[in-house]
């Protein structure tokens, strides 16, 4: 039953992280800075400025849910085998 | 007679002074360079393709233009930008922009941007549009282009003397590139995938007559 726990919260921490890779804007490579548009009041216009960030690219979300998803599964697997043990035992 | 030939002179005299693309500016040709100081010169441009969009920025922005605010049609100038400048915000994709396979920066460090004419040129008070004809040098590669920009003049005063002295000069300019016609092909099968066929630039320039 543990394992099943630690294997859901894997499963949901694999889902966030591709959710959160979707709306960072889905980039192949991982990106450590940003440009944002900065006023200028003297021209009236907008002006793109770098900025620090950290915007995960495929690269790193894709291994580690790869990772996340596989310790879920093994879990799951193991927590099966255990049950069936078990049953037999019984 | 003498009230139709006045009206007739008035009427020539006016389409005259439209015709000249004046801006509300009283001064003769000025040699505007390009500053950091009054804000970040830069092209920023973008890559759209099936698997990835990219936006990066190209700055080092250097430069003269020589403009008349009594006459916008006799624009001149030279705006070049440092290839190793190029930015999308991931080092490693930075390094194999500039590298030898896409724009190649130790063979040809600079893209320029020669002014050879202006046309078409609106005016409103201190702004204007219009089309400016020159040759687009890319890659080792040449090319006349006509490009759609705007202008903003700002003479002299106290706050613009905060940024740099003299009067201050905005150009913006929209325009579309395609690789191939400046022979960049990248690695094998990235253009158009990863990379657009097509590079939408977007110029923002800032500068100031006074050296």
């Amino acid at each position: 039953m543990r394992n099943r726990g630690v294997a859901l919260i894997l499963f949901g921490t694999a889902a966030g992280l591709l959710v959160w890779w979707l709306v960072a804007g889905a980039h192949v490579f991982t990106m450590t800075s940003r440009l944002v548009q900065v006023k200028d009041e003297l021209f009236g216009t907008t002006v793109d400025h770098w900025e620090k960030a950290f915007i995960p690219g495929l690269e790193v979300v894709g291994p580690t849910m790869l990772i996340l998803i596989s310790v879920g599964v093994w879990l799951l697997y193991r927590d099966r085998k255990r049950k069936t043990v078990s049953t037999i035992q019984a | 007679m003498k009230k139709y030939f006045l009206i007739i002179a008035l009427v020539l005299l006016s389409s005259v002074g439209i015709s000249r693309a004046q801006l509300s500016v009283s001064s003769g040709p000025k040699v505007a360079t390009i500053n950091d100081k009054i804000n970040q010169n830069q092209f920023v441009w973008l890559s759209k393709a099936p698997l990835e969009n990219i936006q990066g920025t190209s700055e080092g922005v250097k430069g003269t233009i020589t403009i008349d605010p009594k006459d916008l049609s006799k624009l001149t100038g030279t705006i070049s930008t440092d290839v190793a400048s190029m930015k999308t915000g991931n080092g490693p994709r930075d390094s194999h922009l500039v590298g030898p396979q896409w724009l190649d920066a130790n063979k040809y460090p600079q893209i320029t941007f020669k002014i050879a004419s202006v046309t078409n040129v609106k005016v409103e008070g201190n702004a204007a549009t219009g089309y400016a004809t020159g040759t687009f040098t890319m890659h080792g590669v040449s090319k006349s282009l006509l490009i759609p920009f705007s202008l903003r003049y700002v003479p002299e005063s106290e706050k613009t003397r905060l940024r740099a002295p003299g009067d201050l000069v905005m150009f913006a300019a929209d325009f579309d590139i395609a690789l191939k016609d400046f022979n960049v092909a990248g690695t094998d099968g990235v253009v158009g995938s990863k990379v657009g066929e097509t590079i939408h630039i977007k110029a923002q320039l800032f500068a100031n007559t006074a050296s």
